[in-house]
């Protein structure tokens, strides 16, 4: 991640490449929610974002199945062609490149966009490397499925992963007072500023590593920050206690998590987004007084 | 019988200057009232304290007569002591915007409305948006989207659970959702699935059918979440601003507690600003893109939301139209203006209390207020705000003043007053909804209650003639206010000019007036009315004659204006529009018309008329003659000019009448046996008039007695069947007319107009030909029957029938009677010498 005011020059230290955020497009709502905290961390740390299409494998191989059907927002069934799901694929790759270019644009950060084919969690972790942050706001998705990802993103490519589950809350996740400022508020609402920014201190260079994140990212958005001691407390017990604090932002390290599972547990136990820091974060992130 | 001319003293009725006993007109005062208008100014006095149905004014009289100052004066003093009507204004119709309301509110009390309104809006601009981004709303508000958006995940992952569970995978779509069988959370291939035993095969269809089943049931009931959703942030949003929005409007509220109307649509307002509260949370102005604005109002127009055109400001449906505003802000304050212009252009309204308004183009929008459209994406848009006033409602509660023949110039602007008048209330109609040209979707504002007392100004001829054409209008303009056009000229009067002409000074800046110059001006204002008894109210032609002294007494660097600069004003009047007289006189002089003003000549007559083109007239002589000759068995004149369709019917009558006279005049108890031509020489229009008909006669018993005619005189006067010379028109312009002729000749001492006697108050002559009668020179004989005329004419008594029933032999009538016994008795002869031989002729064949 990149750090604030300059202090820690990332660009020089991650062989000249800007840090980028990472996250999955298609048409639906909770899309669009991860884009738009994609955009807010983008802007609050300075990263390139980076927009990325997936042409779902498994919709390919369902029109080719003979009794597939597909049954509209309206509740209608209706047979399912194989050349028109393409074209109703590629159609949502240029709808969401739109939507994605807008949004970028209004908050004034560096964007691109990119197509792949494959299952859409697994190709967007295939594609992470070290230092890549990837958004993941997945609703309707195995949490299996999303804790393999968050496996392959953090262990394999090293990467950090911020992970929205059902029931977080997104619109006060992560304030930007100095966006709103500008006038480049991102949903109608706008944001409520001053949640914290907490984070999990499980007593690693790992846990420290995110601690002194976390204490950045609050200095930078202007809230408050909290660290939270593990002493041999459950991630979900913890998370609760970060749901009680009225947490925005909880910071993890992603090596401390279990199975597959715990990740989605955690998020939706924290009601809140958890920003899942790559391995070995602690030994290239820096100290605490100069975070990465 | 020798009748003597008119004394030079009658023939110009000069001012007593003596009588005044000011220098200049700055010491007479203003004269506030009417001259000579008590009929006229009863009738106003009736018109406007009455108020009644139909009980509008007609103020009727000749144009330049004063007419819009005299009522504009007299109105200013009504309406003083009149309480300035109610204020009206438009405003947004909640519930049906295409219907805005009119809202009935104390003089001067619809700009606070309004003020206040934009007041409430700007506070709101502020303490709303604080309101939403407080933490307790925005708690509240996000507990219930994520209560939403958890309920409708939640239904998914539980039917995404069972699936998986039945080894089927819920996938998303690009237009829905699919289920499909999966392996190792990858969807079976074709092949693969065929691979399977049937029965398992068999069992995934049946299962994705029935969780298709249940997909569906759980995606119907997804529209009534949202709008549990929506009902929910509405109600959140409500009790949240509820408080602000009432805090906001409690003055307002509290200023207009005792008028109902007012309060109950302030309620509306609340009501609407509560249930619209997020429009204030909605990034506006630039921070809109061009796009969403473009889209949200191509979709209001698309819904047919009319009353209100998109893309604008979208508090703009709070304000207040202010239509009328009779509070002082709104009028234009100070004295009463003399003149209905400066009325008009300061918006037509005049001091305080009840409204004066002067409608100076009342088309049919400008009477009854039109509604105005803007142009949105190339759609003509409307709101309650783009109502335009009218005329009517400017006036209402007071007076509106309309010229009649402007308003009937107007397409359909007289059908539109008369229906406002007859149904008490000002609807607002474009003249297009009228005639059904335009389809535009329009506003159909409430009507206004009319309380107004319309006063028309027009000349005589259109009044009769609507009262004659127009059925409604008697029942409409029940009210005569007939402004007189003449007025006595006693010293009384004289005095109340001078100070009219004081009073036009001041208002036209001129420089003063002396005694010689009002003098000047009261004879002018005679000579105008063709009296000199009698003074002209028209007074448009003497303020006109006074600027143009004031402009050469100025040139000449005079401080005053006197009677010089009067006469010189006229002369220059003359001169100016003289070139068609110069013309005539010299066709005359040069004997391209022939008319002979020395020697004399049988049944040969000078007569005189006057030509009259647009604003200037002049006198002119014509040669009458006249021939006769034995007719057959009766006394038949041929009018030329009325054989040859030159001669109007009035001429035509005064032919008649001669016919008349000559048959009771010579030989009562013998048919007569005569025929005469008469004609009006190198004449080429029409003649009509019968002013004319005494000098016909003259020439006729010339030519009858064969008795000579002076040609030094020329005649004017209209004759009856006793010969008895009547009045008529035009007298100083005619005798003036005859006498440039003379003058150009030379003049002989023996020449000279005869006028009837009755004329003889009429004149105003100018000073040189009262000059030359003083000299002697020329000649005005007043006569009063044809006797005396003969006689002066023909130098021979026209003769009285004696005892025995003749006339004197030598006289003229006794010549005209012998002659006319003599056609008669050449008559009997002629047809007994018929008769004898159509006997003849009878037996032989016999």
């Amino acid at each position: 991640m990149a750090a604030p005011d300059g202090k820690v020059k990332v660009a020089e230290e991650r062989a000249g490449a800007q840090t980028r955020i990472i996250v999955g497009l298609d048409t639906s709502l909770a899309a669009r929610e991860a884009l738009q905290l994609a955009v807010r961390l983008a802007a609050s740390v300075d990263a390139r974002l980076k927009g990325v299409f997936v042409e779902d494998e498994n919709l390919l191989g369902l029109a080719d199945l003979p009794f597939a059907r597909e049954i509209s927002f309206s509740g209608e069934v209706r047979n399912i062609d194989p050349e028109r799901m393409l074209r109703a694929i590629k159609a949502q790759a240029e709808s969401a490149r739109r939507v994605l270019a807008r949004i970028a644009s209004q908050a004034q950060v560096e964007w691109s966009f990119d197509i792949r084919r494959g299952r859409p969690l697994s190709v967007l972790a295939e594609n992470m490397v070290r230092d890549d942050t990837l958004v993941i706001r997945s609703p309707g998705v195995a949490s299996r499925e999303i804790g393999r990802a968050v496996r392959a993103a953090t262990r394999d490519a090293r990467a950090d992963v911020l992970l929205v589950s059902s029931g977080a809350g997104l619109r006060s996740s992560l304030s930007l007072p100095q966006l709103e400022r500008q006038g480049m508020l991102l949903t109608t609402q706008g944001t409520l500023p001053g949640r914290p920014v907490a984070a999990i201190d499980e007593g690693t260079s790992g846990g420290e590593a995110c601690s002194a994140f976390a204490e950045m990212l609050a200095a930078r958005t202007g809230a408050p920050f909290l660290r939270l001691s593990a002493r041999g407390q459950s991630p979900v017990d913890l998370a609760a206690a970060a749901r009680q604090s009225g947490v925005g932002i909880l910071v993890v390290n992603a090596d401390w998590l279990g199975n597959d599972d715990d990740a989605v547990s955690l998020s939706a136990a924290a009601g809140c987004p958890v920003l899942l820091l790559g391995k070995d974060r602690g030994s290239h992130s820096g100290s605490a007084e100069n975070p990465v | 019988m020798a009748i003597d001319p008119v004394p030079s003293d009658l023939l110009y009725r000069a001012c007593d200057t003596s009588q005044f006993d000011f220098e200049t007109t700055l010491d007479l005062e203003d004269h506030s009232g009417l001259v000579g208008q008590e009929r006229a100014l009863e009738a106003l006095s009736f018109g406007t304290a009455i108020r009644r149905q139909g009980y509008n004014i007609f103020v009727l009289g000749p144009d330049g007569a004063g007419k819009h100052e005299a009522v504009l004066r007299f109105l200013a003093g009504v309406t003083q002591r009149e309480s300035a009507p109610s204020d009206w204004v438009y405003v947004n119709n909640f519930q049906t915007p295409h219907k805005p309301v009119a809202l009935q509110l104390g003089a001067g009390t619809g700009r606070i409305l309004k003020e206040g309104m934009l007041r409430v809006i700007d506070d709101l601009k502020v303490t709303i948006p604080s309101v939403l981004e407080s933490e307790e709303y925005q708690n509240r508000r996000q507990s219930i989207d994520e209560e939403f958006q958890e309920k409708q995940e939640h239904v998914f992952e539980e039917l995404r659970v069972k699936a998986e569970g039945e080894g089927i995978a819920l996938l998303r779509t690009p237009a829905g959702f699919a289920f499909a069988p999966v392996h190792d959370g990858n969807v079976l291939k074709p092949d693969e699935f065929n691979a399977l035993p049937e029965s398992e095969r068999k069992r995934i269809e049946s299962t994705i059918q029935s969780l298709q089943k249940e997909l569906a049931e759980t995606l119907e009931r997804i529209p009534s979440w949202q709008k549990e959703h929506h009902q929910r942030v509405r109600d959140l949003n409500r009790e949240m601003a509820e408080r602000s929005v009432e805090r906001a409007m409690r003055d307002l509220h509290a200023l207009f507690a005792t008028l109902p109307p007012v309060t109950a649509w302030l309620d509306a307002v609340m009501a609407d600003l509560i249930e619209n509260i997020g429009t204030f949370a909605v990034p506006r102005g630039e921070d809109v893109p061009e796009q969403m604005r473009m889209m949200v109002a191509m979709q209001a127009l698309l819904q047919g939301r009319n009353g209100m055109p998109s893309g604008t400001d979208p508090f703009r449906r709070y304000e207040v139209n202010v239509v009328v505003d009779n509070g002082r802000e709104g009028r234009t304050t100070g004295t009463a203006s003399r003149r209905a212009q400066d009325v008009a252009d300061a918006g037509g309204y005049i001091g305080g209390g009840s409204p004066i308004v002067y409608e100076d183009h009342p088309t049919m929008a400008n009477l009854l207020g039109r509604i105005e459209h803007m142009s949105q994406m190339g759609a003509l848009v409307t709101d309650f705000m783009l109502i335009k006033p009218g005329a009517l409602h400017r006036a209402n509660g007071g007076y509106l003043l309309i010229d009649a023949l402007k308003i009937l110039r107007e397409p359909l602007a007289w059908e539109a007053l008369k229906r406002a008048i007859r149904r008490r209330k000002i609807v607002v109609e474009s003249v297009g909804d009228y005639l059904s040209l335009v389809s535009t979707v329009s506003l159909e504002p409430d009507p206004i209650p009319l309380d107004v007392k319309i006063i028309l100004l027009g000349d005589r001829y259109l009044y009769y003639m609507l009262s004659n054409l127009d059925p409604d209008f008697g029942e409409l303009f029940k009210v005569a206010a007939d402004f007189e056009d003449e007025i006595d000229r006693e010293p009384e009067n004289d005095l109340l000019y001078a100070r009219l002409i004081a009073g036009t000074c001041r208002e036209e800046n001129l420089l003063p007036i002396d005694r010689s110059g009002v003098g000047r001006l009261i004879e002018r204002s005679s000579r105008q009315a063709e009296d000199a008894e009698k003074l002209s109210t028209i007074m448009r032609p003497i303020v006109d004659l006074m600027c143009e002294a004031d402009h050469i007494a100025r040139s000449a660097g005079a401080t005053l204006i006197t009677a010089d600069h009067i006469d010189q004003a006229v002369e220059a009047q003359i001169a100016r529009a003289d070139r068609l007289r110069e013309r005539s006189l010299e066709m005359i002089t040069r004997d391209i018309i022939i008319v002979d003003t020395e020697g004399e000549c049988v049944g040969q007559v000078n007569g005189l008329s006057v030509l009259s083109m647009g604003s200037v007239s002049f006198g002119r002589p014509s040669r009458i003659t006249a021939r006769v000759r034995m007719g057959l068995g009766s006394a038949r004149i041929v009018d030329i000019e009325r054989e040859v369709a030159l001669g109007g019917p009035i001429h035509t009558k005064g032919v008649l009448i001669l016919s008349g006279y000559i048959s009771g005049q010579f030989l009562p108890e013998i048919p007569l046996s005569m025929s005469a031509s008469i004609v009006f020489e190198q004449s080429y229009g029409g003649i009509d008039g019968d002013s004319a008909s005494s000098a016909e006669l003259y020439a006729l018993i010339s030519a009858l007695a064969e008795a000579p005619i002076a040609q030094g005189l020329a005649v004017t006067g209209s004759v009856n069947q006793h010969g008895e010379v009547q009045a008529i028109g035009g007298v100083n312009d005619k005798i003036e007319g005859f006498f440039d002729i003379c003058m150009r000749r030379g003049l002989t001492g023996d020449q000279g107009v005869l006028i009837p006697a009755a004329n003889v108050k009429h004149l105003m002559l100018r000073q040189d030909v009262v000059d030359a009668v003083e000299r002697g020179m020329f000649a005005i004989y007043p006569v009063e029957h044809i006797e005396e005329g003969v006689e002066l004419l023909m130098g021979t008594p026209a003769g009285v029938r004696q005892a025995d029933g003749k006339f004197p032999p030598g006289t003229i009538f006794a010549r005209a009677e012998e002659r006319l016994a003599a056609f008669a008795d050449n008559q009997r002869r002629f047809a007994q010498r018929s008769d004898d031989v159509n006997n003849s002729k009878n037996r032989k064949g016999a």
